[in-house]
């Protein structure tokens, strides 16, 4: 797997969730979160598009449902 | 005979093997165990506020099968109803408690425990009721016709609910069947809240016809709504302007969609472009064995739910349209500026113009904001919707303006004369210079809040970023759909009041 700007990645969460830098954790997850709910991840989706500069898939938005998991599916790309 | 009672889903039962299912927990319950359901539930409360007349009981309401068997069985009750949404701020939860002095309220878990009592033995959910604590008592009258009271806002936090009758609720419930031909073969997955006056309707009209009702919160961003409209096959969805902007960035065409034969669209203006590509993408997939459907529609909670839609083969020649009133309804425009009406030449006009009215059986009883609202009732034949319309000469209605000061942010009304109310009381506008007022503005989707008066220079910036903070908090809206700026002396109108129009342009299109 390649290794991917994880800062580059905190700093797109806490934008676009509107979160403290110290909430991005692996843990921190969809739904869970009060702050990540479906706006926050149309938006969340659009600020890491621009911020690595891909295009997601359907599955890999959908799937993106925590941190860890968003650090696994950006490194796809 | 209405939707909900005994006698109406007993013949349902009858021409239906569909189900009704909880799509988090898989339970299911075919119409029949429904019903015996809903009795046992109704059963349980009869002895409750016997000696107390009719009380207002909240549910704090989501979409879960004991939630929806607790809401028919009280919907049947001599009470009045008010749908609170779960997960609500409870601070925002309990203003409204007070204001309307609820006498009980039932949140999620209670109702959880009441249906696993019920479950054990019916003396169990008895004690449980009994025990339960009623406020407010002796309660206030109410009004006998009111049935189930609506927000008209979704989680902003205002107090405004509609007042509903139980014939509103009918009306609407049969005239949506009718235009959308709902049937036994039908299905949905929920795919939006039921305190929400949409979300009711989809659950009223597919219940009202026997068809397969499967229970679901998630959003199109959790893969639980996909697993589940595989599993389910729904033929029927629907969805706000910001859930199809979803689907649509999601792509169509990779999300299991196959099996829905009806979209419908209501809630908010979805863009003209946005509806093109939804269009586009059902004509492609119909050949002579499908036909499937796209219909924009027109509604407010004030109405029930629903007013008008289109005719979906108008599209898309008709892009933008909200088509014509449904059965039983009926709308005129009424133009004040009338006068004016004479220096046109009104023979080569095809269009009329104006605030669109709506009436028929569906118009509430007008609006709430505590319990001493309830005692009475507006019986207003014509409903103002505060929306400027005009009307082709085929009699297909368009949507131009609006009149009321509110936007609307992903489907959520927020009334713009609220927020500045609330914003100004709170302990930023306090520490703001004297004379220094803010102000709320804006577009769909868009929310511009002005600062203006005297400020030191640096701490413009810094206020506008705390008021966006703020008001993404007390709004529950995300603060991209947020912009602050500071205007040292706001645009006036002639008569010397604010010009919220001129303001919004210049924060807007400043750049």
């Amino acid at each position: 797997m390649t290794e991917i700007n994880t800062d580059k990645l905190a700093e797109a969460f806490v934008s676009a969730l509107a979160i403290d830098a110290a909430e991005v954790t692996d843990e921190l997850a969809y739904s869970q979160h009060p702050k990540w709910d479906s706006t926050a991840h149309m938006v969340l989706v659009a600020e890491i598009e621009a911020a690595f500069d891909i295009m997601l898939d359907t599955d890999d938005i959908i799937d993106m449902s925590s941190f860890a998991k968003a650090k696994e599916i950006v490194a796809k790309y | 005979m209405h939707f909900y009672s005994y006698q109406y889903i007993q013949q349902i039962a009858q021409n239906t093997t569909s189900q009704i299912i909880d799509g988090e927990t898989g339970v299911q319950l075919n119409y029949t165990e429904f019903d015996k359901t809903v009795r046992q539930v109704e059963t349980v409360f009869q002895l409750l506020f016997e000696q107390h007349g009719k009380c207002l009981i909240a549910i704090e309401s989501d979409n879960s099968l004991n939630c929806l068997v607790v809401y028919f069985a009280l919907l049947r009750s001599q009470h009045c109803l008010l749908l609170l949404e779960s997960g609500q701020d409870k601070l925002k939860q309990q203003q409204i408690v007070q204001n309307y002095q609820i006498n009980l309220l039932l949140d999620t878990s209670l109702t959880n425990s009441l249906l696993t009592a019920l479950a054990e033995a019916h003396s169990t959910a008895q004690r449980l009721i009994q025990q339960l604590p009623l406020k407010f008592l002796p309660a206030q009258t109410i009004h006998p016709d009111i049935k189930l009271l609506l927000t008209t806002s979704g989680s902003t936090g205002s107090c405004k609910y509609v007042k509903l009758t139980a014939d509103n609720l009918q009306a609407n419930c049969q005239s949506i069947c009718q235009y959308l031909q709902l049937t036994a073969n039908d299905s949905v997955v929920t795919t939006l809240p039921m305190f929400y006056s949409f979300g009711l309707s989809v659950i009223h009209t597919h219940i009202a016809s026997g068809s397969q009702l499967v229970l679901s919160n998630s959003t199109p961003m959790d893969k639980n709504l996909w697993a589940l409209f595989k599993q389910y096959q729904p033929t029927c969805l629907y969805g706000v302007p910001f859930f199809y902007q979803m689907l649509l960035r999601l792509g169509l065409k990779r999300l299991p969609l196959q099996s829905v034969r009806l979209f419908a669209q209501a809630g908010g203006r979805l863009d003209n472009a946005l509806i093109l590509q939804l269009h586009e993408y059902i004509q492609q997939q119909n050949d002579g064995s499908c036909h499937k459907q796209l219909f924009i529609m027109y509604g407010q909670t004030e109405a029930t739910a629903r007013m008008a839609y289109l005719q979906p083969d108008k599209l898309p020649e008709k892009v933008g349209y909200i088509g014509q009133a449904i059965r039983g309804g009926e709308f005129k425009l009424v133009n004040d500026l009338a006068d004016h009406a004479d220096n046109q030449d009104s023979s080569t006009q095809t269009t009329q113009t104006g605030e669109l009215y709506y009436r028929g059986g569906n118009v509430s009883l007008g609006l709430a904001h505590n319990r001493q609202m309830l005692e009475q009732v507006e019986k207003t034949e014509w409903l103002a919707t505060g929306d400027l319309a005009e009307c082709d000469a085929e009699g297909d209605y368009k949507i131009t303006g609006r009149l009321k000061r509110f936007i609307k942010i992903v489907g959520k009304r927020i009334n713009l004369d609220e927020v500045e109310a609330w914003l100004s009381q709170s302990d930023l506008a306090r520490n703001l210079a004297e004379h220094a007022q803010i102000l709320a503005s804006g577009d769909d989707d868009k929310l511009v809040l002005v600062v203006t008066g005297k400020l030191a220079a640096n701490h413009s910036e810094q206020i506008q970023q705390q008021l966006i903070q703020h008001a993404s908090e007390l709004l529950s809206v995300h603060a991209s759909y947020l912009q602050a700026a500071y205007i040292e002396q706001p645009p006036l109108t002639a008569n010397n009041k604010v010009d919220y129009t001129k303001l919004k342009q210049q924060v807007l299109y400043a750049n």
